[in-house]
């Protein structure tokens, strides 16, 4: 398939290149020059110019293309390319910047002026963020099959149950199942004779929130909640998610430096605890209390700030902290050095428009760690090899583990006994290279 | 400052007002009070035509001698500051035509207190032996006082926004000029019709009160001139003993209309519009219902000892709160608990957009948020916080002009209680005056708890000029006395004058 991408900045290039990856032919507009040449470093077409400019749009034969993605940082570029795309005949999907226009994550109501489905990388990342942030020891949360299910990366502790046991010997509770673990770095299927060991990360599948306060006991921590969380930057990204924690009942504080910032965040905020001050000074950042803090979120715009306020958190015992980057070259960099979660906004608006595109990307899969592993969502029909056979018995390659199966409205953790029926969703964790010979069974 | 405009929009407004004088002609020829001319025409009916002949006829040298034309903020302030005290001048004059007061101060005071919606009098209330008896006066002259008040209610300014096209421009700052309360609520998108609509619903509840009191068998004089006076919480009452006269029915109708009359305007526009469930959730007026009711339920129960029925706490208690001041308890004869509970009401007032006098419920509530932040802010210095009113985040410059606001009424009382201490009266009834007149309540404690007749005529007009201060909360009132309005102007001023023109 042809895809138009307008802009080549983080989420262009993040875009351009997973879009690549499934066989696409991609090019990729931005008026930057200094972007275009980073652009041409991928496998893609780069041209120069103002992508809402219709004789530039015409130029690229936007007629034949079918996804058309504007990813600018400028809303005003984003709407106009897109609405023009959408009478050209394409799928369009638009980054819209800021809260004045959006009030969620994917917004399908800008319909009417040419834009499928509309996307907020700040909603995105807030809804990232304190679903991460509220469940401790989380590294990595996702909801899949339309929320009924939770995917969330735990770390083993020193002092976990489960520390050096073999898989097979954990009685895991009936809702969890352990999916993956990662193990310096290196992704593992586990089977019955693989033993969990400290510092491993498992990617556990859960049903519910109680599901999840369970596999935090076996893992070993006295929580099961987090309560206190430090939010460090009033911007639009901090105090979005202090509504949402604060919603969850979770004790919030924000601490912006700007008097203005956190004047606009007092006034958004109904009882919520509003800061002026430097958070990378330690003096505050005891003075307020960062030794009770759970949790710590630094949402500035500068990524060194979060990274230096993330690790002055750990210093002072935090248990999880988050560092939103702007920069993916610096995500991992963060995340290396002690910190739980670099989030970016633009990584999360790339991956979520991947996922919007189905037909760029006909398998519903999910990347999780970096695209070793992938979470497959598959639906059991009445012709598909595995249909009224167990898990046991149908043949599913060794690097791959059925997470759960929904069933109608019921959600079910599956153990090797378990029949497939026709009409089953199906969430399965797999290895990349094994992608084609699970889909083949279903 | 243009004197020129503001003579001019005085002129207009002066035409308009005249015809509040011929209200009580009518009585004065229904009850044909002596002395009578022409074999019908009484002279006090003469009196009044020709005051409402020689109002209009001074309106138009007035307006054409000025220029009626648009203004600006400053030259509102002074135009509504100035409008109150020429008008209250005028109105005193009836008093001393038909010759039932003498004195010229007496007079002032008199009608001052009915503009402002004081309700003080310096009839004899008490005294049915004295030549100034209350209820011996003639019945024009007596409605006089309840026109007055009915026009002062709402205001005389609203009024002339309403009805005249020329205040139209200036109109915003008219009426946050004149308006009781610290913001003004635009209920419509234009502000005259704005004006319009609060005198709509204003004079509805006056024709609510007189249709419910003919109903429960009040005769149509008092059923008018308590009407006239309920609704602008003005409290004046052709009978000595105020509204303990009337019936225990009677009664509970004026408690609910007083409620009514000190609820903020806005909200009853919003119960019209069918947002009843948005008026209980208004902060201010669950503030204001929680304050009467709390005072009543002390009242009654708390100090049992006193043994005083509910009604009667519950009819003091609004009255006074909402600054009404109709009686029908001797409460200075209170112990001293509740006559302290009635002076802290005197100093909260009505709801800001209503009728009623005082600092207002929503400047109390601010105020006391704004103390607990101070608080919170001490221990915490590094916290931004700000004051909500229900969802609404308060700005800082209304804050700081409340907390002002709040200062400046305190001094003013302070002021007004030294002076009519040195004037003579003692402490009590000092303190009860000086509250009672800056709050528009009426009547206060000890030697002023009926009638003002005891406080010496230099007291008098010092009180009836707190009334006309508290009447336009202060800030519009003093701007009289701010010097800088009178200075000739020199050639920076006329520079600045020519630039903010253009």
């Amino acid at each position: 398939m042809k895809v138009i991408i307008i802009g080549a900045g983080e989420v262009g290039r993040e875009l351009s290149e997973s879009i690549r990856r499934k066989g696409h032919d991609v090019i990729i507009v931005d008026k930057s020059e200094k972007a275009c040449q980073k652009a041409r470093a991928l496998d893609v077409k780069v041209v120069k110019g103002n992508g809402a400019r219709p004789e530039l749009l015409n130029s690229l034969d936007i007629k034949g293309s079918d996804y058309f993605f504007t990813v600018t940082d400028d809303n005003e570029v984003n709407l106009v390319a897109c609405s023009m795309a959408k009478s050209a005949g394409c799928k369009t999907m638009a980054r819209i910047n800021g809260l004045e226009y959006i009030s969620k994550q994917v917004s399908q109501r800008f319909n009417q002026i040419g834009v499928d489905y509309a996307v907020s990388p700040e909603l995105l990342i807030a809804r990232k963020i304190s679903d991460i942030i509220t469940v401790p020891f989380a590294i990595n949360r996702n909801i899949s099959m339309g929320g009924k299910i939770n995917v969330t990366e735990f770390k083993v502790l020193p002092n976990s149950r489960i520390r050096n046991k073999k898989i097979g010997a954990i009685r895991l509770p009936k809702n969890i199942n352990i999916g993956a673990i990662i193990r310096e770095n290196e992704v593992i299927i586990p089977r019955g004779s693989d033993v969990v060991k400290e510092d491993d990360t498992l990617i556990v599948m859960t049903e519910n929130r109680k599901a999840e306060k369970k596999m935090l006991k076996l893992l070993g921590t006295k929580r099961s909640s987090v309560d206190r969380v430090m939010i460090v930057g009033a911007t639009s990204i901090g105090i979005n998610v202090a509504k949402k924690l604060d919603n969850r009942g979770v004790e919030v504080k924000i601490i912006d430096e700007s008097e203005e910032n956190a004047r606009r965040a007092a006034e958004e905020l109904k009882d919520i605890e509003v800061l002026v001050g430097d958070a990378r000074d330690k003096n505050i950042l005891i003075e307020e209390g960062i030794l009770r803090m759970d949790a710590l979120a630094s949402m500035t715009p500068s990524e060194e700030h979060n990274a230096l306020v993330s690790l002055l958190a750990k210093v002072y015992g935090v248990e999880k902290t988050v560092a939103v980057v702007q920069e993916l070259g610096v995500k991992s960099l963060i995340e290396t050095i002690g910190i739980d979660l670099a989030a970016s906004p633009q990584l999360q608006t790339a991956n979520t428009m991947m996922r919007l595109a189905r037909e760029l990307n006909p398998l519903k899969a999910i990347p999780v760690h970096g695209g070793d592993l992938y979470i497959l969502e598959m639906e059991v029909n009445e012709d598909s090899p595995v249909t009224g056979k167990t898990i046991s018995q149908s043949k599913l390659p060794p690097e791959s583990v059925v997470g759960a199966i929904i069933r109608g409205e019921k959600t079910i953790i599956p153990r090797g006994d378990e029949k497939f029926k026709a009409g089953d969703q199906v969430l399965a964790f797999v290895l990349k290279e094994e992608i084609n010979a699970v889909e083949d069974l279903f | 400052m243009r004197w020129k405009v503001v003579v001019g929009n005085l002129g207009a407004i002066l035409k308009l007002f005249g015809f509040a004088f011929f209200v009580p002609v009518f009585p004065a020829i229904w009850y044909q009070e002596a002395p009578i001319f022409f074999g019908f025409l009484p002279y006090n009916a003469l009196v009044f035509m020709f005051m409402a002949s020689f109002t209009i006829t001074l309106g138009y040298p007035a307006e054409k001698f000025g220029r009626p034309e648009d203004f600006y903020h400053n030259e509102a302030i002074v135009l509504v500051s100035f409008t109150w005290l020429i008008l209250a001048l005028l109105s005193a004059l009836p008093f001393l035509m038909t010759q039932t007061l003498s004195s010229p101060v007496d007079a002032f005071f008199e009608a001052m207190s009915g503009m402002t919606t004081t309700g003080a009098t310096v009839f004899s209330v008490e005294n049915p032996a004295s030549p100034l008896f209350l209820a011996n006066q003639p019945k024009s002259v007596l409605l006089w006082r309840a026109v007055l008040q009915w026009f002062g209610g709402m205001g005389i300014i609203v009024l002339s926004v309403a009805i005249l096209t020329k205040l139209t421009s200036g109109g915003l700052s008219l009426l946050s000029a004149e308006s009781p309360g610290p913001t003004i609520t635009r209920l419509r998108p234009k502000i005259k019709e704005t004006a319009k609509t609060l005198w709509f619903l204003y004079s509805l509840f006056t024709l609510m009160l007189i249709i419910l009191l003919l109903g429960a068998r009040v005769s149509l004089y008092d059923a008018i001139y308590h009407s006239f006076t309920t609704l602008p919480t003005g409290g004046f009452s052709p009978h000595s003993n105020s509204i303990a006269h009337f019936s225990s029915i009677v009664q509970w109708i004026f408690i609910f209309f007083m409620i009514i009359a000190g609820m903020n305007f806005s909200l009853h526009y919003q119960a019209f519009e069918g947002n009843i469930r948005k008026v209980f959730k208004n902060t201010e007026f669950r503030a204001y219902l929680f304050i009467i009711i709390t005072s009543t339920v002390i009242i009654t129960f708390l100090i049992s000892a006193a043994e005083i029925p509910l009604r009667d706490a519950l009819f003091q208690a609004v009255s006074i709160m909402t600054t009404t001041g109709y009686t029908t308890a001797a409460f200075d004869a209170w112990p001293d608990i509740l006559r302290m509970i009635l002076l802290l009401l005197m100093f909260i007032g009505g709801s800001a957009g209503s009728t009623g006098g005082g600092m207002k419920v929503l400047r109390i509530v601010l105020i006391f948020k704004m103390v607990k932040r101070k608080i919170k802010e001490f221990a915490k210095p590094r916290r931004v916080m700000v004051v909500r009113m229900g969802d609404s985040v308060v700005d800082e410059d209304t804050l700081s002009t409340i907390a002002m606001f709040f200062c400046a009424y305190i001094l003013l009382f302070v002021i007004g209680a030294f002076v009519m201490t040195a004037l003579g009266l003692d402490m009590i009834s000092a303190i009860s005056a000086s509250a009672t007149s800056l709050g528009n309540v009426g009547p206060g404690l000890g030697m002023v708890a009926s009638d003002f007749r005891a406080v010496r005529p230099a007291g008098r007009l010092f009180m009836a000029l707190f009334m006309w201060i508290g009447r336009l909360e202060i800030f519009t009132a003093v701007v009289l006395f701010n010097p800088s309005l009178y200075k000739k102007r020199k050639l920076r001023n006329l520079l600045s004058f020519d630039f903010r023109k253009t």
